[in-house]
């Protein structure tokens, strides 16, 4: 079974080359959206495992999203994984920093790196 | 009441007695005078001579002052005049003075015996072929005068290379005359000489030093100054037209009654006892000395005092210009971290689109090998946009320090070791010299090693082929870490832009130019400073400095 990736930025180009990239890997099943305000009701609806979440959108940020997601019972388990395009590698480290709990990645990142952040969020539960 | 003015009358008597007498000593003495200078006895032979020859010429040298000259009225002056008296009085006859306008119409009328006797003349063996001379009777010296102050003159010889300034036909001409390679300008009177001097058309009169004094005086040329006196005094005799040589016999007959008290008379007569003037006096002269060395003293300190206030002037303003480059720059990377924050997430979106459609393509696998260079190309040149916009959002994040006290050799390790497979492949030798045990510094343990690996790297990549790279620390007032390669230095044109933004020597695409500005920020932030210079022996040297622990911390 395909693990379901939501991808939410508000940037249509990226979240389509995110959903390319995925996918071509042929195990992740990708949805996209590109506002905030609509990435709790697509994640009603789809059901994702976990949800790759830009911080800065005109909307809604990210913590915003978050939020919102952690008060509804059904979507609190939901993994994320934040997008940001203003924390350095440095910071994040090779490891990656967890912020509340979620993970981050740095603007531009690599394909594979990111499946590799998925795959280790998703391998700790 | 008669009585009293006899006796007032006989003192009037005796009053008159005393004046009188006193009158009768004062007159005395000319007369007495006089009477020493009566006709002497003359020969028979003597007396003829005299008679036949009842007029005698004199002609005395019309410019030749205090020995003899003209004074305004048309009176015979000076030395000569009194010699002229006293021998009009011993051989009891009168001369008839002759008025020339220079001296070489004097000689001219002499040889011509327009003239008979000339009354101040030197014997000279040119003379002798028309002038029978007597016996001196007046000595004076010769001298130099300048309006320069021409060093080591004192001879004559030293004159060479001068214009000089004598009296046509001259004793003094004929002396220089026989001397080679001497510039002579000969002039018809002395006072015409000394002027000539004066204005500097020649360089020195030479003549007597008590006539060059003389009209010096009366001419007022007060920038004349004496030079030298030379040795060998002067005589000055009368010269009697040759074919009248009797009459010399006869003016020495007479000049020989003048006894050296008379003739010191007649000197102090007519000459100054050349009394210096008050500016050449010993006196004068030690405390003007006195009083300039006191000038040039406070001169001098107050010029040293000046310079000493010049260099405080100079230091305050060169510490106040380095307090506003630091100011300049400190706005300068504030400004750029606001700016980078805003412009980080828009530059990193598009970074992101083209880094994933890159990565797309490549695991889609490219549809030829140039697209596949294409594609590599591509994700290099994302991984260096990514590069300097890193660098940027490293100024936005200058207030987020997370100190904790740190053993700067564990620092140094763990930063060598996450650069030691780059070392390792430039075979960079690594010299480590830490003093045991090492200090501890408060700091953000993550951006000082970002700092140090900055560093190494610079370092190793400054260095061609084998390197030497050291690190070393020192306790002083600060704690001083100082990493230094054994690469070719800095430029010194490069110098004063190491730590502008951007700035950097290294290849396109290698370097960023923030690393050093960024790293001299975080070392700013931890209290201390990082200066880079050229080592002793070549090659570049960071300095970092921290402070020293408080000692709190050390408990």
């Amino acid at each position: 079974m395909k693990t379901r990736i939501l991808v939410v930025d508000d940037e249509p180009a990226l979240t389509r080359m995110v959903k390319l990239n995925l996918e071509q890997s042929g195990r992740f099943v990708v949805r996209t959206e590109n506002e905030g305000a609509r990435a709790v009701q697509a994640a009603r609806g789809f059901k994702p495992d976990l949800i790759l979440l830009d911080v800065m959108m005109p909307d809604m940020t990210g913590d915003e999203v978050s939020q919102e997601l952690a008060q509804d019972s059904q979507l609190s388990s939901i993994k994320i994984i934040f997008m940001t395009a203003i924390v350095t590698k440095a910071e994040t480290g090779d490891t990656g920093k967890k912020i509340g709990g979620n993970e981050f990645v740095a603007k531009p990142v690599k394909a594979a790196d990111l499946i590799a952040t998925i795959d280790r969020v998703l391998g700790e539960t | 009441m008669v009585g009293e003015g006899v006796e007032v009358g006989s003192g009037r008597a005796q009053l008159l007695v005393k004046v009188g007498m006193l009158l009768c000593v004062i007159l005395s003495a000319p007369l007495r005078a006089a009477s020493e200078e009566a006709p002497f006895r003359l020969t028979d032979e003597e007396r003829a001579w005299l008679a036949a020859h009842p007029v005698i010429r004199v002609a005395p040298d019309p410019n030749f002052g205090p020995i003899e000259w003209f004074n305004q009225r048309g009176d015979y002056q000076g030395v000569s005049s009194d010699y002229v008296g006293i021998v009009q009085r011993r051989l009891g006859v009168r001369f008839e003075v002759v008025r020339t306008e220079s001296w070489n119409e004097l000689l001219a009328k002499i040889q011509s015996r327009e003239v008979d006797v000339l009354t101040a003349v030197v014997a000279t063996g040119d003379r002798e072929d028309y002038l029978a001379f007597t016996k001196p009777y007046f000595e004076t010296t010769r001298a130099i005068f300048s309006a320069q102050s021409l060093q080591g003159v004192s001879t004559l010889e030293d004159l060479t290379g001068y214009k000089i300034a004598v009296v046509k036909g001259s004793w003094m001409d004929e002396q220089l005359s026989q001397r080679t390679g001497m510039s002579i300008n000969r002039f018809q009177d002395l006072t015409t000489a000394l002027i000539a001097t004066s204005r500097g058309v020649t360089d020195v009169t030479c003549s007597a030093h008590e006539t060059m004094a003389f009209h010096r005086r009366q001419e007022g040329l007060t920038n004349l100054r004496l030079v030298a006196t030379l040795p060998d005094p002067i005589e000055l005799r009368f010269g009697v037209r040759r074919d009248w040589a009797p009459l010399a016999e006869l003016l020495d007959r007479a000049l020989a009654t003048v006894d050296e008290e008379r003739a010191m008379a007649i000197r102090s007569t007519w000459i100054d006892v050349d009394e210096p003037r008050f500016w050449e006096k010993p006196v004068y002269r030690y405390s003007a000395l006195a009083t300039l060395a006191l000038l040039v003293a406070m001169l001098v300190s107050v010029l040293s005092w000046n310079r000493s206030l010049n260099a405080r002037v100079r230091r305050r303003t060169a510490q106040l210009e380095a307090a506003h480059v630091q100011l300049m720059q400190a706005e300068k990377l504030k400004s750029i971290g606001r700016l980078s924050a805003g412009i980080a997430h828009e530059v990193k979106n598009p970074l992101a689109i083209i880094q994933m459609g890159v990565d797309f393509l490549v695991s889609s696998g490219p549809p030829n090998e140039a697209s596949g260079e294409v594609l590599s190309d591509m994700d290099d040149a994302v991984r260096r946009a990514d590069g300097v916009v890193r660098g940027l959002l490293d100024f936005s994040r200058e207030e987020e320090l997370d100190l904790q006290p740190a053993r700067l050799d564990e620092v140094v390790e763990e930063s060598l070791r996450l650069v030691g497979h780059e070392l390792r492949q430039r075979r960079i030798r690594v010299e480590v010299e830490l003093p045991a045990p090492a200090p501890t510094v408060r700091m953000d343990r993550n951006k000082i090693q970002q700092v140090l690996i900055n560093l190494f790297m610079n370092a190793s990549q400054a260095m061609e082929g084998e390197g030497r790279l050291s690190v070393s620390c020192q306790i002083e007032d600060f704690i001083v870490l100082r990493v230094v390669d054994s690469g070719p230095g800095i430029a010194e044109e490069d110098v004063a832009r190491l730590f502008d933004p951007f700035f950097t020597t290294k290849p396109v695409g290698e370097g960023t130019g923030l690393g050093l500005s960024v790293s001299r920020n975080i070392v700013e932030l931890h209290g201390g400073s990082l200066d880079i210079a050229n080592a002793p022996d070549g090659g570049a040297m960071v300095t970092l400095r921290f402070p020293k622990e408080p000692v709190e911390e050390q408990a």
